[in-house]
């Protein structure tokens, strides 16, 4: 069969997914998962969080804010897709949100609905052999998400498994140490910088953020190093200027 | 990943003899377990880094910083964090205000410029060097470890990496006490770190209100408590323009 352009694409987003140079940033690599999956398998929205055996989040990323939210939602009200993906490590859905809805997650499903989602759907993160976490997909309008759109979803995730588990082999046992110390703190200075850039530009954070990641690719700089320069009142002039 | 072999990466570090390693685990197990700097860290825990006194400074929310803990107790750490709170310049504070370590091995030799008043006060102790470690919250700073010696010179290389793994823990234990409510059993103070928008809102009222970053963070927090809010809502009030930034000020 000839190929068709959208295989370019997909072999495109697992190349990207695999081909990371050492000491990737792995919040990066989460956000770059969600991104591609929400362009591959034109759902609205997608969210990946990845969770400690405490339940703490070690990472947490989305495509858009307000799946962010519902992200965020979820650890905090104990329920919902991803986590219950998390736990059975097997892919859960597509489900539909609409009335009367899953049972089994009153408060994430009124919160869901609530931000104009009608379904959704969440494949297990594997990383070597067990379950890290999940990605979340949320999707609103008529077409609905398909088994096929899943394994899809399920090849990304589990590329991106395969890179992070690839880092922890090769860090040395100190810097897997160093590094969870400062999983939360890259997650953290990217979003105050995210609210920086939003008071000076006078945009949404959303906006932001696509600026943030446009210059830090452009410029082949790490977020989180384009993050601390923010932070630090360091605001590149090209950011800084109102497109 | 497992919490078990997380734990063991922590306490696995060769540890009968080797003291320093034993008490970076230890205290990184008591603070994951709630305990403060005075239940985690021994009586003379500033010699094993190289140091004759350390202390640990939090922010307040007025961009103050308050002694939480030192070692000792008493003397030469308390001393000198007052001297620099009565002042209002020295190390601690420049860490706090510039979110970067601070390090001066010479104090009686040092430029008089860097801390006019600080300076010539230290000289009248027993202090020799300095090194003042930022507790960071992503670019915010909501702390500092401070270690003061009696002779000149910074600690080892291996100590100074030492003293950097206490402070990631000490950070652990203030974002502990942050997330805590801070009056009754209300949710509405505590810090819920995950939540992405305080720190956005964070990040907003710092650049609306020309104020650091970590006080923007303890100041919506207070405000957030006093007005009996979630702290969450209220981040997105801010964040939404539909409560204006200098909210905070009144």
């Amino acid at each position: 069969m000839p190929a068709m352009p959208r295989d370019v694409l997909v072999a495109q987003a697992v190349f990207d997914l695999m081909a990371r140079t050492d000491g990737f940033d792995v919040l990066e690599l989460m956000h770059d998962l969600t991104t591609h999956t929400v362009r591959l398998v034109e759902v609205r929205s997608a969210g990946v969080t990845v969770l400690d055996s405490d339940g703490r989040v070690d990472y947490l990323t989305a495509s858009d804010e307000a799946c962010r939210r519902l992200e965020e939602d979820q650890v905090e009200l104990d329920e919902g897709p991803c986590l219950d993906s998390t736990r059975s490590g097997s892919v859960l859905g597509p489900v539909s949100l609409r009335p009367p809805g899953p049972g089994r997650w009153p408060r994430f499903t009124s919160r869901a609905r609530a931000a104009g989602y009608s379904s959704v759907a969440s494949v297990p993160l594997r990383v070597s052999q067990g379950t890290v976490g999940a990605v979340n997909l949320l999707h609103s309008g008529p077409r609905s998400m398909t088994g096929v759109d899943l394994q899809l979803v399920q090849v990304l995730a589990d590329t991106a498994g395969i890179c992070m588990h690839q880092r922890r082999t090769l860090m040395v046992r100190n810097e897997v140490i160093a590094h969870l110390e400062t999983a939360l703190d890259s997650r953290i200075v990217i979003e105050q910088a995210k609210g920086m850039l939003a008071a000076r530009l006078g945009s949404d954070v959303q906006d932001a953020f696509a600026r943030l990641r446009a210059h830090a690719r452009s410029r082949q700089l790490k977020l989180t190093d384009l993050a601390h320069l923010v932070v630090h009142g360091h605001i590149p002039a090209e950011l800084d200027r109102t497109l | 990943m497992p919490r078990d072999r997380r734990d063991s990466e922590f306490g696995a570090v060769p540890s009968p003899c080797d003291p320093l390693a034993e008490v970076l685990a230890r205290a990184h197990r008591a603070v994951r377990s709630g305990y403060g700097p005075h239940g985690a860290l021994p009586t003379e825990t500033a010699r094993l880094f190289g140091l004759d006194a350390l202390t640990l400074n939090a922010l307040t929310h007025d961009g103050q910083l308050e002694l939480m803990w030192a070692d000792p107790p008493e003397g030469l750490g308390p001393e000198l964090d007052t001297l620099q709170y009565t002042l209002g310049d020295g190390p601690t504070l420049q860490a706090a205000l510039e979110g970067r370590a601070v390090t001066e091995p010479h104090l009686t030799t040092a430029d008089t410029a860097r801390w006019p008043l600080f300076l010539p006060a230290a000289a009248r102790t027993p202090a020799r060097a300095t090194v003042a470690l930022p507790l960071l919250l992503g670019g915010a700073s909501i702390g500092v470890l401070t270690g003061y010696r009696t002779t000149p010179g910074l600690p080892t290389t291996r100590q100074l990496d030492a003293l950097n793994r206490l402070a990631a823990t000490l950070l652990l234990f203030l974002t502990t006490a942050l997330a805590a409510p801070v009056n009754g059993p209300t949710q509405n103070g505590g810090l819920r770190i995950y939540r992405a928008e305080i720190h956005q809102a964070t990040g907003y009222l710092a650049a609306e209100l020309g104020i650091p970053v970590g006080q923007a963070l303890l100041r919506l927090r207070a405000h957030a408590t006093a007005h009996d809010q979630p702290l969450a809502d209220l981040a997105h009030a801010f964040l939404m323009r539909s409560l204006p930034a200098d909210t905070l000020h009144q």
